[in-house]
């Protein structure tokens, strides 16, 4: 019988199928063989299916009897094929031939299972929780945000500043330290009331806004005391400058009391690091202690390592930052 | 003879030129109907909606790029507007009932079926895609619920669609995400 007359017979078929040889060489094969599996005349069968060993031995199988036998490929998409083999009979008895109906193409199959319900519903749950974990991720940036802002001035909280001070000691960027702290405050809010009292420190949070750069930082640690934390600044100069700055600044605010405008003023002080110290404490500390001196001494700002600073002048009381001392009565730090 | 004459042919009919594409729409309307319903008997409602918004999600996108995108383009009043826009201009009568943060509330008096919506309730599937593709977009999420539906047998459709992804999954309807 004439092979010729395999492939027009195949063409019939509406499945995929081919006619294979005793080497699995395609004999023949009609179109769908050729676009759904890349199956044709002269190919081989091993080109895009795992031909394992339990594979072969059921092929072998089809050469043995006319009557259809089904296996399942593995294909090289990983997809399993359903197949039909069998041997071809008369007229082809003896030329040991094959025949392979390889049902429901992948690539009818695959788009067929995009529009089922399960595989729908698969792809919405997806979406469904990727677009939750964004909204918990965006909702924990806010919140991380947040909790390092004082609500009053805008600024950085304690634990904010505390964060960025943290980093650059690990960045190893040097920075300095400056504390400040209001004068007067307390005879204010007992003259004028609180709302008084509260318009001056934004007064001073805003003149410290203006005053500092965009890569530095600035923090509200608690009633009237602020820090800013000055980064890649080491000359006490410039720091003296910046210093005065925020008090000239804040100095031309005015708030309106009952009876007359208030001029606002604040005591500076500042410490480098890693000049002036090598932990966060220390820095606090030595920042801390040179505001003291500025408080008390009136004379503009101070930065540690200025020969005002004596050891002995700082009340033991004052080793800490305010915002790091215990609470009175608690033993615990604020 | 070397040949016989032909015979003298009818004058053949002539038809006048139709300016009015409601016939048109009648019949593309019935291929669609008769669409839907044979998917419906053969493969089942819902693998027959599954065909249906694959179509819808396809459309869904193009319409979405008509509209371009304005400063207000994300408001639920806007998005409102543009659901209503496209389906005047498809002969559907939708008109919004509300239009908050929290949902899009649309009826509509007639379908762009027709009548070859009727008992083919896979074809809501076009409205919701269309829907929630056009709101998910502007929106970045969409839940479209149909209440009533002119396919279902009812006298008009309500669409619901919630523009606030719930903790929850909805148990009906279809969500819809940004790409």
């Amino acid at each position: 019988m004439d092979l010729d007359l395999l492939q027009p017979m195949l063409a019939f078929s509406s499945e995929a199928c081919i006619v294979l040889d005793r080497d699995l060489t395609v004999v023949a094969g009609n179109g769908l063989a050729r676009a759904d599996f890349n199956l044709s005349a002269g190919g081989s069968l091993g080109a895009g299916f795992q031909l394992t060993a339990p594979t072969l031995q059921m092929i072998n199988r089809c050469f043995a009897s006319t009557a259809p036998i089904r296996i399942s490929f593995a294909h090289a998409s990983g997809r399993n094929v359903n197949v039909i083999g069998w041997r071809l009979g008369a007229p082809y008895t003896t030329e040991n031939l094959i025949a392979l109906k390889l049902e429901a193409s992948l690539r009818i199959r695959s788009e067929f299972i995009k529009m089922t319900a399960a595989h729908r519903s698969g792809v919405q749950r997806a979406k469904r929780l990727h677009m939750q974990k964004k909204l918990l991720e965006d909702r924990n940036r806010h919140l991380a945000t947040v909790a390092e802002i004082d609500a009053m001035t805008g600024l950085l909280n304690a634990q904010g500043i505390r964060a960025q001070i943290r980093a650059s000691i690990a960045a190893g960027t040097p920075f300095a330290l400056l504390y400040i702290d209001m004068n007067g405050l307390k005879a204010v809010n007992d003259t004028w009331g609180h709302a008084v009292g509260d318009a001056a420190i934004c007064a001073l949070a805003d003149a410290i806004r203006v005053n500092v750069r965009q890569d530095d930082a600035a923090a509200r640690l608690g009633g009237d005391e602020f820090a800013v934390l000055v980064r890649n600044v080491k000359a006490r100069a410039v720091l003296c400058d910046i210093s005065h700055g925020i008090l000239t600044t804040v100095a031309q605010h005015r708030i309106a009391g009952p009876n007359d405008a208030i001029t606002l003023d604040a005591a500076i002080g500042g410490a480098r690091w890693p000049q002036d110290g090598t932990t966060a404490i220390q820095i606090e500390k030595a920042a801390d202690a040179a505001m003291y001196v500025a408080k008390t001494m009136k004379k503009g700002p101070v930065i540690a390592g200025d020969p005002r600073i004596h050891a002995g002048r700082v009340p033991q009381s004052r080793r800490l930052p305010s915002w790091r001392r215990p609470a009175p009565g608690t033993g615990l730090n604020r | 003879m070397l040949h016989d004459r032909a015979a003298p042919l009818q004058a053949p009919l002539v038809t006048t030129p139709v300016e009015d594409t409601r016939e048109q729409t009648l019949f593309f309307n019935a291929i669609i109907g008769h669409l839907s319903g044979l998917l419906e008997e053969v493969i089942g409602l819902k693998e027959a909606e599954g065909f249906i918004s694959t179509v819808g999600g396809a459309l869904g996108e193009e319409m979405s790029q008509r509209y371009p995108a304005v400063p207000d383009a994300a408001t639920p009043d806007h998005i409102a507007r543009i659901l209503v826009d496209l389906k005047a201009r498809i002969k559907g009568d939708f008109s919004v009932i509300s239009a908050d943060e929290e949902e899009i509330v649309l009826v509509a008096r007639q379908c762009p079926f027709g009548e070859q919506a009727v008992g083919r309730p896979s074809l809501c599937m076009m409205t919701t895609n269309v829907f929630g593709r056009i709101v998910a977009d502007r929106n970045g999420y969409a839940h479209v619920k149909i209440d009533r539906s002119i396919a279902r047998g009812d006298p008009g459709c309500r669409v619901v669609v919630a523009l606030k992804l719930q903790d929850m999954a909805p148990s009906d309807g279809l969500e819809f995400f940004t790409e």
